[in-house]
């Protein structure tokens, strides 16, 4: 098990779990649609990884990394 | 800044547009109402409800166009705006549109709305011609058991329909089949209207509801994980739905080749770089200038002449009539009107970077830059806008969600070079640079981001420390608005300025051309002699910018007017001058007679750093009051002066040690400089050192 921020670019992972993440913020990712057991992928990262791109229910969406390491995947 | 509409009295039946972010909200509302409201592919382009009437066959109805939601908790203050506005008018039939290529993902709010209790109209909004995911509108119909259409928003295919179907009487819509048993997970009883809705709100632990019925949820165990619970249930739903009515063609909703090179990371920001430059050239030095020089030639050849001529047989060359006429008319207004293809070629390019989705990639480059500086990825978007007007560009910093993020980035917003600006860069610059302007004007633009960002710093690491930004993000497909598209934004901007043109502009140069022309006992100057009003005046603030270099009384009115609109500082300047066109404006400012003129290029360079900083414009100040309160805007124009005030002291005494010394003497000066600061430093540390060691014997 490991974080999101740990995941190699377009492995295809699953979600797990989540760690140290606010309500609102965790109930927003729900909304997105990172729910449990979702498969998702890391297509991108910024320069200095504060930021990630990632693919999730066939849609691409951006995180920053303190929540992306939140998200725990498998 | 046009308040909206919404105030208004509201004699119809409202109709809500409720959907996810760029989904086509505005798009629908424009092609509905027939209006021309700004849309763009970014999300959060909508920061506030704007309300218009529109006819259904016989029937007419006040459509309301919110700010794109995700659910119905709010993150950001534009959500909370929408969401507010939802529950307020919870009997108000409503238009849920979806977009087809991202059906999953946006159902989640239907289901949420559904969850409520409203009458929703459920729009599948298919705008491209070769779509991700098609839709079984019929089957996903008889599953939600609420109105469903298929329509393209752009082009208005199927529009009837969905009129027909608002025409149908307000009936709530069955909830979906999973609320009952979810909201019985809640572990107590609540007494409340639209029970099974807050209790899911309180499984999800959104924090307005917990406020509203004042309960604890953190003492019981089910809502440890109660969050995810409620999202998995709703999830699997929408699964079910996409295994019966939707078709998948396998393509990922906003992937593009292109990303590999956009989204590289040492590409990215160079790659941005470059793309902004070529928007300044292509404005101020290739077409836009061609195109400016076409129209001023064409103003002073025709109408200018022809209105001169009339005016000086009518009232006579002499008369106050023929002066205000010939000056503040032709000479003032018709300078700022010859930047008109400049202008509205900016706000083109602007836009078209708007719509190609391009901006969410810039902001994913920017975000480790400004997330340093305390602001977001999405300030980009804000601060971008601003380099076309600040005031729209300050209201898009309502999609930050943390209240310190969106003052911030309201406050930084007008030291972005606004369009408005740049007919004084242009005139002022082309005068005393030549051909070298283009690097003067690429200088003073860089300045205001470089400066911008310097106080996001200061501000973050004093007074305005952010909370952890979001900075949650989606990517929208790479999308050309179309012909039609640009022709109309190309239209609305040169509406707009000739609006602003022939309103604003004209009134604050006949208010200036009057004060500047007669004196306090009402005499024509020109004719009587005496001293005017504006010269009194500007007399008397002259001496504040004499260490800057430019103290005449004439700089100080057009600075002190410019305030209103930033036009209306070379408008001012070329009535002072008694010029008509920029090449004789340009000749006037180093003519030691003129009213307005600058010694050297050094004077020039100092009063064009002081124009790019010194304050925001009226409409700017009235929209920042607004956004962030009385108090922080006061602050805002108090520190943008003082620093416009500093900065232009700084810039206009290097460039006088420059022009005294010649720039190699001076660049070896200041390697010299830096060389004694790294010794002395280093000596400093090496003494702190040798004091640390004293009998410590650690060291060795």
């Amino acid at each position: 098990m490991l974080d999101l921020t740990q995941a190699k670019l377009n492995e295809k992972l699953y979600i797990c779990g989540y760690q140290n993440l606010s309500d609102k913020i965790l109930r927003r990712l729900c909304d997105l649609g990172l729910t449990m057991g979702q498969s998702v992928r890391v297509k991108a990262k910024s320069l200095l990884k504060k930021a990630l791109l990632i693919e999730i229910r066939d849609y691409e969406l951006t995180l920053k990394s303190d929540i992306a390491s939140g998200i725990m995947v498998k | 800044m046009k308040k909206c509409d919404f105030y208004e009295a509201k004699p119809f039946e409202e109709i809500l547009l409720v959907g996810n972010p760029n989904t086509g909200k505005t798009t629908l509302f424009n092609l509905l109402t027939k209006s021309n409201e700004h849309v763009g592919n970014w999300h959060g382009v909508t920061v506030e409800q704007k309300g218009k009437n529109f006819s259904c066959f016989d029937k007419t109805f006040r459509l309301v166009d919110l700010p794109g939601i995700y659910s119905l908790s709010a993150l950001s203050y534009e959500e909370k705006v929408a969401i507010d506005y939802i529950k307020a008018h919870n009997k108000t039939k409503i238009i849920n549109i979806c977009d087809q290529n991202n059906i999953e993902r946006n159902l989640s709010l239907t289901l949420g709305l559904l969850e409520y209790g409203l009458d929703v109209v459920l729009v599948v909004n298919c705008m491209d011609k070769r779509p991700i995911c098609k839709v079984d509108c019929k089957k996903l119909s008889s599953i939600l058991n609420i109105p469903v259409f298929s329509i393209n928003a752009k082009t208005g295919d199927n529009i009837e329909s969905l009129k027909k179907a608002l025409l149908q009487p307000y009936k709530i819509a069955p909830e979906p089949s999973y609320v009952q048993s979810l909201a019985k997970m809640l572990p107590f009883n609540i007494q409340v209207d639209r029970k099974e809705f807050y209790a899911i709100k309180l499984l999800e632990k959104d924090e307005d509801v917990i406020g509203l019925l004042k309960v604890n949820t953190n003492v019981d165990n089910v809502f440890k994980n109660s969050i995810q619970i409620v999202a998995k249930t709703r999830y699997d739903f929408i699964e079910k739905i996409k295994s019966e009515c939707v078709k998948h063609s396998g393509k990922v909703y906003g992937e593009s080749k292109i990303d590999k090179i956009v989204l590289n990371r040492f590409l990215a920001f160079p790659l941005f770089l470059l793309i902004l430059c070529g928007v300044f050239y292509f404005t101020f030095f290739s077409i836009g200038k061609w195109l400016s020089e076409g129209l001023t030639s064409l103003l002073d050849n025709t109408i200018a002449r022809f209105v001169n001529q009339i005016s000086a047989s009518v009232f006579g060359e002499g008369s106050w009539v023929y002066g205000l006429i010939s000056e503040a008319l032709i000479g003032g207004v018709g300078t700022v009107l010859s930047f008109l293809p400049q202008v509205a070629l900016l706000f083109l390019f602007l836009s078209f970077l708007e719509d190609s989705g391009y901006l969410s990639r810039v902001a994913f480059a920017c975000e480790d830059l400004f997330g340093k500086l305390g602001l977001s990825g999405k300030s980009v978007y804000s601060l971008l806008m601003g380099f076309g007007c600040s005031t729209s560009a300050i209201l898009t910093a309502r999609n930050m969600d943390d209240k310190k993020a969106k003052i911030k980035t309201a406050m930084l917003t007008p030291y972005m070079s606004c369009s408005a600006k740049f007919p004084i860069y242009v005139v002022i610059g082309g005068a005393f640079f030549g051909a070298n302007n283009v690097f003067v004007i690429l200088g003073l633009y860089i300045l205001g981001l470089i400066i911008a960002l310097l106080l996001s710093y200061i501000y973050e690491k004093t007074i305005l420390k952010s909370k952890e930004q979001s900075f949650i993000l989606e990517f929208p497909p790479y999308r050309f608005g179309g012909i039609k598209r640009m022709t109309n934004v190309l239209w609305d901007n040169v509406k707009t300025f000739l609006i602003r043109v022939g309103s604003l502009i004209i009134a604050m140069n006949v208010i200036v051309w009057l004060l500047g022309n007669f004196s306090f006992s009402f005499g024509y100057v020109t004719k009587d002699g005496g001293v005017s009003m504006l010269e009194s005046l500007g007399k008397i603030l002259a001496p504040i910018f004499v260490p800057l270099g430019f103290g005449s009384w004439g700089i100080a009115s057009a600075l002190i007017a410019g305030v209103v609109a930033k036009e209306v500082v070379i408008s001012s300047i070329a009535m002072f001058n008694l010029a008509s066109n920029m090449g004789e404006i340009s000749l006037s400012l180093s003519n030691p007679e003129s009213v307005v003129f600058f010694a050297t290029p050094s004077v020039a360079l100092s009063f064009l750093v002081f124009c790019l900083l010194y304050c925001p414009c009226l409409s700017s100040m009235a929209v920042l009051k607004q956004e962030i309160g009385r108090k922080w805007t006061f602050f805002a124009v108090i520190v943008q002066f003082c620093l416009a005030y500093l900065t232009t002291l700084f810039v206009y005494n290097v460039a006088l040690t420059f022009e005294k010394f010649g720039g190699t003497k001076v660049v070896l000066f200041l390697l010299l400089f830096v060389l004694i600061i790294i010794c002395v430093i280093k000596i400093i540390s090496l003494f702190r050192k040798s004091r640390s060691c004293r009998g410590c014997n650690r060291c060795k």
